[in-house]
């Protein structure tokens, strides 16, 4: 337990917040399984054996706190993984003018609706990489499948969603 | 630019997938190609359209609410989790610190000016430091156990396990704040100090690698919204030679107002110690 591994941990703690906001679907909510998640990693620091990288067995700790979460509060499962129009009002506050906020907000609302359309493989790979924040090697570690693949399904996933919202917006992106 | 291949490739770019040299090959293919200049923006615009979320930070710092303290501790309340938790508690504090959720320093950044006695500025605490300080300790105990104290500079913690009479005094938060009296390059230190009403502590303060020693001996006594402060604050410089510690003792009410405690001597200068103090509320 050094300040090194500390200082890494440190740098994972906005993702692990964004993996718990995805799935409870409410900052305050998020806050609290991150404060779980942190301390049971924190915990479970010396008993972390390298062979997981850092960012899988923090995924890992996340996720069981977020479905540990969801299951105190016998929250429905249709929840999990809806994003709201109050987080994507959340999402969009930071945008400079109203027509670009309006424009982010119409394309973030027909992006997210597409999301969990996509096949399962694929919706996985793209959440991971575009929504959470992990690289294509950390994806890979999580997904358990070579990095290619990852590619390969973030690739199609992209594909499919584009050319949804193409359709629903006149080919605008 | 028909092959999936390159597609996958122009995926990867929009996402910084690819290194320096494979951006550069294909960036150039893409310049001469309308269609795979056209999926590449698409890629970019579906990649931004997504920032926002990607962005999505914690709004404030990691504090565990007093029930959930409870709920730990009574899963681990053995002598071997005691142990082995102090040293996890003080890689918390180090997290907290490293992810920019609470530093001592920015405390005093963002401390709101009033006027003291003199017409002159000092920080008041704020409801947001407040709770910061308040979030760390709570933190810290959920990991470590009750706590008899706890210190912090902007680096480095310190703190001592309760004993079980000590638990059921409130805990007592000490901002103090070490400034060069005269126009100096040091900067000034502010410890953030948690210790338990009534109850006297003796801290030696987090200092780096061969940094004079600064031991505090301090009991607080929280009565109608100040808290009565008994100090005695002993530095040992043994980086200048000194041979006897320079030492500041006394007994001031302190508030949330920053409050000056004297003078002291601390790596051959002359240092203007001040403090703020609170009761810390259980939630």
């Amino acid at each position: 337990m050094n300040n090194s591994l500390a200082e890494e941990l440190s740098s994972h703690v906005p993702r692990m917040y964004r993996v718990a906001l995805r799935m409870v679907n409410d900052a305050n909510e998020a806050d609290d399984v991150l404060q779980d998640a942190c301390v049971k990693a924190l915990r479970g620091m010396d008993g972390f054996d390298g062979r997981a990288t850092l960012a899988t067995w923090l995924h890992r700790i996340t996720i069981n706190c977020v479905r540990d979460y969801i299951r105190k509060r016998q929250r429905a499962a249709q929840k999990n993984h809806d994003m709201d129009s109050e987080v994507i009002d959340m999402l969009t506050t930071d945008e400079i003018t109203p027509s670009v906020r309006v424009e982010k907000r119409e394309l973030y609302t027909i992006a997210s609706a597409a999301v969990k359309s996509l096949p399962d493989d694929c919706r996985s790979a793209f959440i991971l990489t575009q929504l959470d924040g992990y690289s294509y090697d950390e994806a890979a570690t999580i997904e358990n499948q070579p990095r290619g693949t990852v590619a390969s399904r973030v690739y199609r996933a992209k594909k499919i969603l584009l050319e949804q919202i193409n359709a629903r917006t006149g080919g605008r992106v | 630019m028909k092959n999936e291949v390159n597609e996958i490739m122009l995926s990867q770019l929009a996402d910084g997938e690819l290194d320096s040299d494979q951006t550069n090959e294909l960036l150039l293919d893409v310049l001469d190609d309308g269609d795979a200049r056209q999926q590449l923006k698409e890629h970019l615009q579906l990649r931004q359209s997504l920032g926002a979320w990607r962005r999505q930070k914690p709004a404030g710092p990691v504090a565990l609410s007093a029930h959930r303290q409870r709920e730990i501790h009574r899963h681990h309340s053995s002598l071997f989790w005691r142990m082995g938790s102090m040293a996890a508690a003080a890689m918390i504090g180090g997290v907290l610190m490293l992810a920019g959720f609470w530093a001592a320093n920015r405390i005093n950044q963002t401390g709101q000016p009033g006027l003291n006695g003199q017409g002159l500025p000092v920080a008041v605490v704020t409801a947001e430091q407040m709770r910061q300080v308040a979030g760390a300790f709570a933190l810290h105990e959920s990991v470590a156990g009750p706590l008899k104290w706890y210190a912090a500079d902007d680096q480095r913690i310190q703190m001592a396990s309760a004993e079980t009479a000590e638990t059921g005094h409130k805990p007592v938060a000490v901002l103090l704040r070490m400034t060069p009296a005269a126009n100096s390059k040091i900067p000034a230190k502010t410890y953030v100090i948690v210790c338990r009403d009534n109850q006297p502590a003796t801290i030696d303060l987090p200092r780096a690698k061969g940094a004079s020693t600064v031991r505090l001996q301090l009991l607080p006594v929280a009565k109608n919204g100040d808290v009565e402060m008994n100090y005695t604050l002993v530095i040992s410089d043994v980086k200048h030679g000194r041979q006897s510690p320079a030492i500041l003792a006394g007994r001031q009410k302190v508030s949330l107002d920053e409050t000056s405690l004297g003078q002291v001597s601390l790596d051959n200068q002359l240092v203007n110690v001040n403090a703020s103090a609170w009761a810390i509320r259980d939630k």
